[in-house]
């Protein structure tokens, strides 16, 4: 069976490692998010889940169980009733009552992550092909096809933009997804637990779409101030600064 | 009848063999060209399809150039969408149109010859696309500029599948409006509104929709053909342009082409579950309000497709309110189908087993579709595998189970002969296995964060992409065994009766009534609904 096609085909990935793999996957939003946003945005969906499963569910125990019941064979005759206003009105009003109710958290928490909590570092992100540059304005940092270094526990702010085509800046484990697109600055925040985060480009850009990788590596905030003095250009402080009042008007106002 | 046929000598083809088929605007021969058609082009995207699971059989392989890739995803989609589903629910919907509303043919016949013919060169230009310098498009089947604009994807290969689609889309209007005025204008006395067949009713919406939706497609893309060969920036950024703009135009097409592609399943369904339950449809007139329901919403949804293309906060809750909302009329065709067999006698026979196992794989589609109405969860899985999934389920396990079930439950009328019930549910056990080996684990890859339209992955993603692949060949054996049905009860097969299902004892169905295949003139006296009649 497959796993020992793994081992066969794909050295580097041996039959426990796959196996393993596919049973607990490796770092995702469901089973390791890695901030709270992924969190929430994890509970969000299992509170959908538990409004709108049971009407799944029975739909397919009523199918399975009509297909038993009133299969040809069993000497009955068909029976003649086309419709049942209070049915009807039941598998209307219901589904509707359950919807509304996934929708009033959902869109709450809608506005946590379009909006966020004000900014410590502003980011500039610019989509190439096929890789990822990222500048830190105000140090004069400017690094690309290179990890997007961060400090944990606080909030960072993405603005995001393309010089080509449409790229799309996708790294699951933390909650983040916004497309890269020319002529536009899009916005996206996020806030780590320290550690390595991993995504790729999620907006198909060409060639080598698929190599187009993310990496950002949060580190602890004093580490994160050792990397910023030795990486700062003479602009400005290597200290830590909220970005000014501009940033958060900006992001408050968002394009298309 | 046949005194009747010898009086009406026009109803007798004028040529006959190759030259009668090149020729005929009978609708039924017409429908029968645009399965064939739809044949040939299921099988060519099945192929690439194939293609694309061996190159992701292996992590890092590259035994296809990414250029190549990029060429077979944009060009699976693209066969599978406009010449295999779309023509396929054409060619059912032309044939059993007339027929079911006791019409002796479309309103126009001679446009509907056309709007089959004009197919043959889109088609062609489709396939010679792969064969220009720089090969076919190769940004998607949604084509976003500035991806698809000619600085970034030289060569005509693209501008091919432009000229291609706008011809396909030409056809389908043509084809809507022959569908809306035959509907309107050419039902049987006594046959009212709320008396039309579901099926019937289910082309009348879907006619509506691609009025509407496809010049809008057209238009985009005639826009986008300007960017790349006349130096316009309706698109480019450089020039004043914005890429948003295409996304949203192609959207307003892109998302009731896909109730356009399902809608007629549902009519089907709506005739094959009661007739096979011996009882009448349930709930017909609630029936009827959904699917005028998701024909409506289904053109307020699009931006459902943009949560992270940058659009407003307020739009995106605003599409996603009309996204949970079209559950709605969605669940309750859902109930009312089981409703229709609750208290039946059920026959198991192949065209059941077919809507039922759509049921209950669409109902798994449309869950994973409030899933992603929901932005939140969207954002974790937008452009992922997760979605790959979740429109496979309803276009696969959702439209084309429904469809292959009406080319069965519709078989003897259309040929005169029973198709083969036992190699019947051979394939359909085969699709059914298949289909869900292949689909549901892409789910999974999608939330361990694998994204779509990509050649080579990160190896954690290797175990499932290997057992997709592996399933690949189920789908491969079920559609092998459907076709070998579809051609040996030609001429193997037990010869149909007027109404071998025995529908005419429950409900009245003209499509019935006559013989099968029906003659040239369908009835020979215009049937009447009488008024007790249901």
């Amino acid at each position: 069976m497959p796993l020992f096609w793994t081992a066969w085909i794909h050295p580097t990935a041996s039959g426990l490692d796959a196996a393993l793999a596919a049973v607990q996957p490796l770092h995702n939003w469901l089973t390791s998010p890695g901030s709270p946003m992924a969190r929430r945005m994890r509970s969000n969906i299992g509170y959908e889940l538990e409004l709108t499963l049971p009407f799944i569910i029975a739909a397919w125990v009523l199918l399975a169980y009509c297909l038993y019941r009133f299969r040809r064979g069993r000497g009955h005759s068909a029976a003649k009733f086309s419709h049942n206003n209070k049915l009807e009105a039941t598998w209307t009003v219901l589904p509707i009552l359950a919807l509304i109710a996934v929708m009033f958290p959902a869109y709450k928490l809608l506005h946590h992550i379009d909006y966020g909590p004000r900014p410590d570092l502003s980011i500039n992100v610019v989509g190439h092909q096929f890789f990822w540059e990222f500048k830190y304005p105000g140090y004069g940092i400017d690094r690309a096809n290179q990890a997007l270094v961060v400090p944990a526990n606080r909030n960072i702010a993405l603005h995001i933009t393309s010089v080509d085509v449409i790229h799309g800046f996708f790294v699951p484990d933390l909650g983040v997804q916004m497309d890269a697109v020319p002529g536009h600055i899009t916005y996206a925040w996020f806030r780590a637990q320290p550690g390595t985060y991993r995504g790729q480009c999620s907006q198909l850009c060409g060639t080598l779409h698929s190599e187009m990788l993310i990496k950002i590596i949060v580190l602890p905030p004093e580490q994160f101030q050792d990397w910023l003095s030795r990486h700062a250009k003479a602009t400005g402080s290597t200290r830590l600064r909220r970005p000014p009042r501009w940033h958060r008007e900006f992001r408050a106002g968002r394009t298309a | 009848m046949s005194t009747v046929a010898a009086t009406l000598p026009e109803t007798q083809p004028r040529y006959h063999g190759l030259r009668d088929w090149l020729t005929t605007t009978d609708h039924k021969k017409i429908g029968l060209l645009y399965l064939g058609f739809a044949f040939i082009n299921v099988w060519a995207g099945g192929l690439l399809a194939g293609l694309i699971r061996l190159d992701l059989y292996n992590p890092g392989w590259k035994i296809i150039s990414p250029d190549f890739y990029n060429q077979l995803i944009t060009m699976h989609a693209t066969l599978m969408i406009f010449m295999a589903v779309m023509p396929a629910f054409a060619g059912m919907g032309n044939y059993l149109v007339p027929l079911m509303i006791g019409a002796r043919d479309m309103a126009f016949p001679k446009l509907n010859a056309f709007s089959f013919w004009i197919m043959v060169p889109a088609a062609l230009m489709m396939y010679a696309s792969f064969f220009v310098p720089g090969g076919s498009a190769r940004g998607g089947w949604w084509s976003y500029p500035p991806l698809s604009t000619f600085q970034f994807m030289g060569g005509h290969g693209e501008d091919l599948w432009i000229l291609a689609i706008l011809l396909l889309g030409i056809s389908s209007v043509t084809g809507a409006i022959n569908f809306l005025v035959t509907i309107s204008d050419m039902r049987a006395p006594g046959m009212g509104w709320f008396r039309l067949p579901l099926f019937v009713w289910s082309w009348f919406v879907t006619a509506t929709m691609l009025l509407v939706a496809l010049p809008v497609l057209s238009g985009t893309l005639i826009m986008l053909l300007s960017d790349r060969l006349f130096g316009t920036g309706f698109f480019r950024p450089a020039l004043g342009g914005d890429p948003l703009l295409y996304e949203h135009l192609f959207w307003f097409f892109g998302h009731p082409e896909v109730y356009i592609m399902i809608l007629p399943g549902f009519g089907m369904l709506s005739h094959i579950l009661p007739s096979l339950s011996g009882k009448k449809v349930f709930g017909y007139k609630g029936m009827v309000f959904a699917l005028i329901a998701i024909g409506t919403l289904g053109y307020l949804v699009w931006a459902h497709h943009m949560f992270t293309s940058g659009i407003t906060p307020a739009a995106q809750v605003f599409f996603s309110i009309c996204s949970f909302a079209i559950a709605v009329p969605t669940g309750i065709k859902i109930y009312s189908w089981i409703a229709s067999m609750w208290g039946g006698v059920i026959r198991f026979v192949t065209p059941l087993l077919y809507c039922v196992g759509m049921i209950a794989m669409f109902t798994f589609g449309g869950l994973t579709g409030i899933m992603l109405a929901n932005v939140p969860f969207d954002i974790l899985v937008h452009n992922t595998y997760f979605v790959v999934g979740h429109f496979h389920y309803v276009l696969v396990a959702g439209s084309v189970m429904a469809l292959i079930g009406g080319i069965y439950f519709w078989y003897p009328k259309m040929t005169g002969r029973m198709y083969n019930e036992k190699l019947g549910k051979w394939s359909f056990w085969l699709l059914f296995i298949g289909i869900n080996w292949v689909f549901f684990p892409m789910h999974i890859l999608g939330i361990m964060g694998m994204p779509r339209r990509v050649a080579i992955y990160r190896p954690q993603f290797a175990f499932w992409n290997q057992f997709i692949s592996l399933g690949f060949f189920l789908l491969l054996a079920g559609g092998l065994v459907f076709t070998w049905n579809m051609v040996i009860s030609l001429r193997r097969g037990e010869r149909a009766s007027n109404d071998p299902w025995q529908v005419n004892d429950i409900q009245h169905a003209f499509e019935w009534t006559t013989s099968s295949p029906p003659p040239a003139y369908n009835y020979a006296e215009i049937p009447e609904l009488e008024a007790s009649e249901a």
